[in-house]
């Protein structure tokens, strides 16, 4: 047996080459990226008067218009819900924006006790992540710049028109938009479709209301549709542009006859039809002749429309003329369809048009992939006889940087605006920041840019996210948001980040928005699902590695 | 669907599957003279079958201790597809296995009048692996939308021993049979160093393929290849 070392070298490097399976899988992920949709739309959800409390009724939410068949509700359903104050959509995959083909569709929220709200959505490719704000106006809590006004007029069931003559007088408590309605009983009411409504037997008659905005104030900027304040859509002629619109009053005037919304009239041949009588405030400027309007100039009237993004133009002009009783200028335009509506300067005047434009960038220091999510307000202001006018518009979203990948709003406008102000809301503390101004061109906008830079180096930490089990890593959904809060407190949880389609690669990343060595409870939100993870240190550099039980992978769709 | 690449790995590791056979050689004992004939009918061709593959050679006998072998041995095995069920999941596992071995081995009979010999020598393994593919059979529902299979995706991963290898091993039988036709078996190795691992990923899958490193890092230890085969031989 000299030879018998040799066969036992080979007996045991035949059993080697068997060795047990099970090792192959040490320290090896399944990644799975929910990628089954990509493009992803939160709405915020908040009272206008009081943002800061949750809106206690019920909001249906429902979403309108051309590719509104491409829309989802986050959980991919087309239950649209409001989840803990945001609306979270998604893009179902296959329906996606392709280059030249946007989606467009609209979101509409109702309330009981509050006004209906709109919000226009456009998508293009590569916009994976869109957020916005919905401030519903209550109806039963106004402000000093908002009136509303509910009227009734009895209906001839015979002719279905008014059996009286049915006059309105409305305005905001502050005085500054006031509008007088004379509706006729010639007049005949139309429904979307153009035809005319007939009223029921034991019919409620004409419903009339009237919401007045005085856009001198901020709170009645925001309840100006779309949720845009006065940079809106304007179509004239064959234009199309983004305006930031002069301060005036702007006025939503809905009817109804038994429910059945009037969209237009008919009629009223004998009696020039549904006259309004819309007072010129006094000190309003005429940006033709650069000084305040006076009896014999023409203004001009435009219109947005349920279902419209765009205000039209009106093609017709009427001149000021002045009560010869107390001596206030005023215009009495007729009224053709229901809308929103608002004077203007007249039709024919082309004014030269400046371009504007606000945003932000998050200042990283270097630390790389850095970024805060938040919102901002933009204030365009001049000054017109001694007095600052000023205009406010909300910016959100996920701020990094680069200001040109960053949300932004451009804008047209005639006037030159002596001050712009980019400054945050409540969600970006400004004792933690530096905040510097700086200007830009963008492709031919005069950018006002907010520098946001972190006072103190924030600290970089990631996360690696496991199902189950340490085999199965996966990338959260897209549209997830992370809260925080210190650990031991009682503040509010506040928001952190967003997942996206854009970030949701970027596992390590710099957190302006947390301390280092502070601890913090961490939540998880996606549609109606809730995670927390209580009293986690924050450490500088550190990988976090959360495992999630299957049942939670399951809720968020993993 | 992170049983899919379990399922994946453990398919793969069918190459390292180990086929135990049992010899019955007959070797006669005669005079030395006799049983091992010098400088005449020295050449031998060979046929073989076992793992890793069918094979053909050709074996030349140096003299009574000593033969030397070249030869050749392939299998191919593609498309082997089965469904099986996986916590309620069905998915489809198609596999396929290839093999392709260039063999130089000298034989040492360590006795001249036993059958028993030694082997090394060194091969050419050319994309000797396994490659399999997992995916799920059937859609899968989010809310009112059907995300289907290929949305979800595949892993597609490919273990691969190519380059050359030395080999070590023992049997019994002899390369150029002392009568016009021998059989034998022979157990071995080959020491390949472990496989290079491609990993190609999908849809909802697809970062899986970053782990391609990490797969290579823990099969590093599956250098040896095994070499179990029995052959039958020709004199010429």
């Amino acid at each position: 047996m000299k030879h018998k070392y040799l066969y036992l070298f080979l007996a045991a490097m035949f059993a080697f080459s068997c060795t047990k399976p099970d090792d192959i899988l040490d320290d090896f992920q399944v990644h799975i990226s929910p990628t089954f949709y990509k493009y992803v739309v939160e709405i915020d959800v908040e009272d206008l008067t009081d943002p800061s409390t949750p809106i206690a009724k019920n909001v249906n939410v429902s979403v309108v218009g051309d590719n509104a068949a491409a829309v989802y509700n986050i959980d991919g359903t087309k239950n649209f819900k409001v989840n803990f104050g945001t609306l979270q959509l998604m893009i179902a995959k296959g329906n996606e924006p392709t280059a030249g083909n946007p989606l467009r569709f609209r979101v509409v929220f109702e309330a009981d006790g509050y006004q209906k709200t709109e919000l226009p959505m456009l998508i293009s490719t590569e916009d994976y992540f869109l957020a916005d704000v919905a401030q519903m106006l209550n109806l039963n809590n106004l402000p000093n710049s908002i009136g509303t006004k509910t009227a009734n007029g009895g209906i001839d069931p015979t002719t279905n028109t008014l059996s009286q003559p049915l006059v309105i007088n409305t305005g905001s408590p502050d005085s500054t938009s006031r509008i007088q309605m004379t509706i006729p009983t010639d007049v005949k009411f139309l429904d979307e479709n153009g035809n005319e409504i007939t009223a029921k037997r034991n019919s409620t008659g004409l419903n009339v209301n009237i919401l007045s905005l005085s856009d001198t104030s901020q709170s009645a900027q925001q309840a100006m549709p779309n949720g845009t304040g006065l940079v809106q859509i304007v179509k004239e002629g064959n234009n199309t542009d983004t305006l930031l619109l002069q301060q005036t009053g702007t006025f939503n005037i809905t009817m109804d006859i038994d429910g059945v919304p009037v969209r237009g009239f008919s009629g009223g041949k004998m009696s020039g039809g549904v006259t309004t009588r819309i007072p010129i405030p006094a000190g309003s400027e005429n940006p033709e002749f650069g000084r305040e309007y006076q009896e014999g100039d023409s203004v001009g009237l435009m219109s947005l429309s349920e279902g419209d993004v765009a205000w039209d133009v009106e093609n017709r002009s009427f001149v000021v003329q002045k009560d010869p009783a107390t001596g206030d200028l005023f215009v009495d335009p007729t009224i053709t369809h229901l809308s929103w509506w608002r004077w203007r300067w007249r039709r024919w005047w082309r004014p030269v048009y400046r371009r504007y434009g606000a945003g932000a960038y998050y200042a990283d220091n270097g630390t790389g992939n850095g970024s805060i999510n938040g919102a901002l307000w933009t204030r365009f202001s001049y000054r017109y006889f001694g007095w600052w006018r000023s205009s406010w518009f909300r910016i959100r979203g996920s701020f990094g940087p680069n200001y040109a990948f960053n949300p932004k709003r451009l804008i047209t406008t005639t006037r030159t605006y002596s001050s712009i102000q980019v400054f945050p809301s409540s969600s970006i503390n400004p004792a933690n920041f530096n905040l510097t101004y700086e200007t830009a061109n963008y492709f031919g906008y005069s950018m006002r840019l907010l520098k946001i830079e972190p006072k103190v180096t924030p600290p970089s930490i990631g996360y690696r996210l496991y199902c189950g089990s340490s085999n199965t890593l996966v990338s959260p959904p897209a549209g997830v948001k992370m809260y925080f809060k210190k650990t031991g407190t009682t503040d509010q949880y506040e928001h952190l980040y967003t997942f996206t389609q854009s970030n949701v690669g970027v596992t390590f990343a710099a957190f302006p928005k947390l301390e280092n060595n502070v601890n913090y409870d961490f939540r998880a939100q996606l549609g109606e699902t809730q995670k927390d993870t209580s009293n986690v240190k924050v450490i500088d550099g550190t990988i976090y590695e959360i495992t999630m039980p299957n049942s939670a992978c399951n809720e968020l769709g993993l | 669907m992170k049983k899919f690449a379990y399922t994946l790995l453990l398919a793969g590791l069918g190459l390292s599957t180990v086929f135990a056979q049992e010899s019955n050689d007959s070797t006669a004992s005669t005079t030395k003279a006799d049983k091992y004939p010098m400088w005449k009918n020295r050449s031998a061709i060979g046929l073989s079958a076992g793992l890793p593959g069918f094979g053909i050679d050709y074996a030349y006998n140096i003299n009574r201790s000593l033969n030397v072998r070249a030869g050749f041995l392939a299998f191919s095995f593609n498309d082997f597809n089965t469904d099986m069920d996986i916590s309620g999941q069905s998915v489809n596992v198609n596999a396929n296995l290839n093999s392709t071995v260039f063999d130089l081995m000298l034989e040492y009979h360590p006795t001249t009048n036993k059958a028993f010999k030694l082997v090394a020598g060194l091969s050419y393994l050319n994309n000797v692996g396994v490659n399999t593919l997992v995916l799920l059979n059937d859609d899968i529902g989010y809310g009112d939308l059907i995300i289907n299979n290929e949305e979800i995706g595949d892993i597609d991963i490919t273990l691969d021993y190519t380059g050359i290898a030395p080999y070590l091993g023992f049997g019994f039988g002899r390369a150029v049979p002392k009568k016009r036709a021998g059989f034998g078996i022979e157990l071995g190795a080959y020491y390949a160093g472990g496989p290079d691992v491609t990993i190609v990923a999908s849809g909802m899958l697809e970062n899986t393929s970053e782990e391609e490193q990490q797969l290579e890092d823990n099969l590093a230890s599956y250098a040896w290849i095994p070499r179990a085969m029995m052959r039958l031989t020709i004199k010429l």
